[in-house]
């Protein structure tokens, strides 16, 4: 089944030239879609535009059918949760309040958290064996830690489509680790359609995931792993010499500077 | 580190309304006669026993003891709103212009040798046209955002001060001026229980309002953007609040005049006690903020022979409270 389907997308921000022009995929039930592409090619411009918060000058955005400008936010915010990558590091509040801002998409005007929604962020907390800070404010939390939260926050939306900008960003190996990990699990078994942004190749050679590759003209390619992860095209995009060697104690490719 | 349950919200807020209960008891028994609690007890069980002592009581004190709960609380709240709403710790009920709107309305009544009830209604109206010509201003400058607000909150407070320094300036030095400098300081000398309803419906409205929507501002202190995402109609919401804390602030300013200080620290000290969340620190904050409004009140009038106008006593407090509170907030950041 279609979940988002992206059609002749362009962007531009005023009197400015167009970040991305012409986009065009979309995107199953389960799938995961990686966007590659160099520092401020306008990557997060464009989760910016799939979520809503900017008005693309071309082109259409769909989710299950409907153009999401006619939806209304609430219903977009029950398929369409985003994590960005400036969290709130300032935030003051608790972990276990911070969370449920996450169910604001299924609460009425007049309606704040009940007993079910603070049963299901509890219940993340646990399988994520964060239960222990639930009270503590979310700022007091380890970079990891806050990266995690955040991400289960939007799982409380029960999104169809998740997008993760730059999840992995500042993380250690093993966080970095977790988040893969997890993305591949909510894609599999959850059924989630979701959307990440990394500057690392090597993330979206481990995962089994769709390309798009954002150059510094605005242009998206799209394709499969085979098609577009070559030393060829990634140099290219990224203009530095870099080169793909086949690793067999990892049965994967991966990607490498020449220096 | 301390962990804010709901265990400890709980704790807290019946502390609070212990507190208030107790204060309640002192300011009844205070004043330029003291009644002992007993004596208060008895009065107010048989009025007739003692009508010097009921007069004073029902008719003085009462309404004055309501009336700084009521304001206090009102100030507090809309203090509290506008800091989750603007993300701004630094924000205060009178940001939109709302305080210097009501002073010129009132001293324009002043002014006009008019009675108690016209001078609280051109107060309550000139705050009203105060903020409406701030979200006018941003409006026409067509930005979004909520620096703009703020910046043009600025500049409608500046013409406003303006507007009550030329009616100062001409205003009679030997009657209006006095009554203007008095209504700028804030008292609650002339409060009365038919004041009191005439503004209750508007104090009723705007703690209302903010009650419904005391969890969505938890959401928006997270920011706009955030909020969006979660479905929240930001703008509207955002305009809710300002309506309704621009009700609670121009209603408290037509019963005692500009009083400072408790819209930018209370909030503060509710969230200092019981977390950053909203939804905690509005009921918090409005218990707080009665508890100190009235406390000040009852000290303005037993320290002295006279009444101490109150926005100078809140500013002694409420100066070094706030630098109290800075220093406590750098200690958690570190």
């Amino acid at each position: 089944m279609i979940v988002l389907d992206v059609h002749n997308l362009s962007f531009s921000y005023p009197k400015r030239q167009f970040v991305f022009h012409h986009v065009n995929f979309s995107l199953k039930t389960g799938e995961i879609f990686t966007i590659l592409g160099p520092n401020g090619v306008g990557k997060s411009t464009l989760l910016h535009c799939l979520t809503g918060l900017l008005s693309p000058q071309q082109g259409t955005i769909t989710v299950f059918g409907n153009e999401i400008t006619a939806l209304n936010g609430k219903n977009l915010a029950q398929q369409i949760a985003y994590v960005p990558q400036d969290y709130h590091i300032n935030s003051n509040l608790t972990v276990i309040d911070y969370l449920l801002t996450g169910r604001a998409p299924y609460l009425s005007f007049f309606q704040t958290p009940k007993k079910k929604d603070f049963k299901m962020a509890e219940k993340y907390l646990q399988d994520f064996q964060l239960f222990q800070f639930r009270d503590h404010p979310f700022a007091a939390l380890s970079g990891g830690q806050q990266q995690l939260i955040t991400i289960i926050r939007a799982l409380l939306q029960q999104p169809k489509l998740l997008i993760l900008d730059e999840p992995m960003a500042a993380l250690d190996l093993s966080r970095q680790y977790e988040i893969l990990k997890l993305v591949k699990r909510l894609a599999h078994q959850e059924k989630i359609t979701i959307i990440l942004t990394t500057h690392l190749p090597d993330h979206a050679l481990m995962l089994p995931t769709k390309i798009g590759l954002l150059d510094s003209n605005g242009t998206l390619t799209v394709g499969s792993r085979d098609q577009l992860m070559t030393t060829e095209r990634l140099t290219e995009v990224y203009q530095v010499p870099l080169t793909l060697a086949y690793v067999p104690a990892l049965q994967r490719y991966t990607c490498q500077i020449k220096l | 580190m301390i962990l804010i349950t709901n265990h400890r919200y709980q704790i807290t807020l019946w502390s609070a309304l212990l507190l208030v209960f107790v204060s309640v008891i002192i300011a009844l028994s205070c004043g330029r006669i003291y009644y002992s609690p007993v004596e208060i007890g008895q009065t107010m069980l048989a009025p007739q026993s003692n009508p010097v002592a009921a007069n004073i009581i029902f008719n003085l004190r009462l309404p004055r003891i309501l009336g700084a709960l009521l304001i206090g609380a009102a100030l507090a709240m809309a203090g509290c709103a506008f800091q989750s709403v603007f993300h701004n710790p630094l924000v205060s009920p009178d940001i939109l212009g709302v305080s210097y709107g009501s002073a010129a309305g009132a001293a324009t009544a002043i002014l006009l040798g008019s009675g108690i009830w016209l001078t609280q209604t051109l107060a309550f109206l000139g705050g009203v046209l105060a903020v409406v010509l701030t979200l006018l201003i941003a409006r026409i400058l067509n930005q979004r955002g909520t620096l703009i607000l703020v910046l043009a909150g600025i500049v409608i407070s500046g013409f406003m001060q303006a507007l009550v320094g030329l009616l100062k300036y001409i205003a009679d030095p030997d009657s209006q001026l006095q009554s203007i400098v008095y209504w700028q300081l804030g008292s609650l000398a002339k409060i009365d229980f038919p004041s009191i309803a005439a503004v209750i419906p508007f104090l009723l409205c705007g703690t209302i309002i903010l009650f419904i929507l005391r969890w969505h501002m938890t959401i928006l202190s997270l920011g706009d953007q955030q909020a969006r995402l979660e479905g929240i109609n930001v703008e509207i919401e955002q305009l809710l609040i300002i309506a309704a804390s621009t009700f609670l602030t121009a209603a408290t300013v037509c019963l005692s005049g500009n009083i400072g200080w408790i819209g930018l620290v209370i909030p503060h000290i509710a969230r200092l006690i019981i977390g950053a969340n909203t939804k905690r620190a509005l009921p918090l904050a409005a218990i707080l903020g009665g508890l100190f409004l009235l406390i000040v009140d009852t000290l303005a009038r037993s320290l002295s022979g006279g009444e101490i106008p109150l926005s100078i006593l809140t500013g002694f407090i409420g100066a070094p409270l706030f630098v109290y509170i800075l220093m406590k907030k750098k200690v958690r950041l570190n």
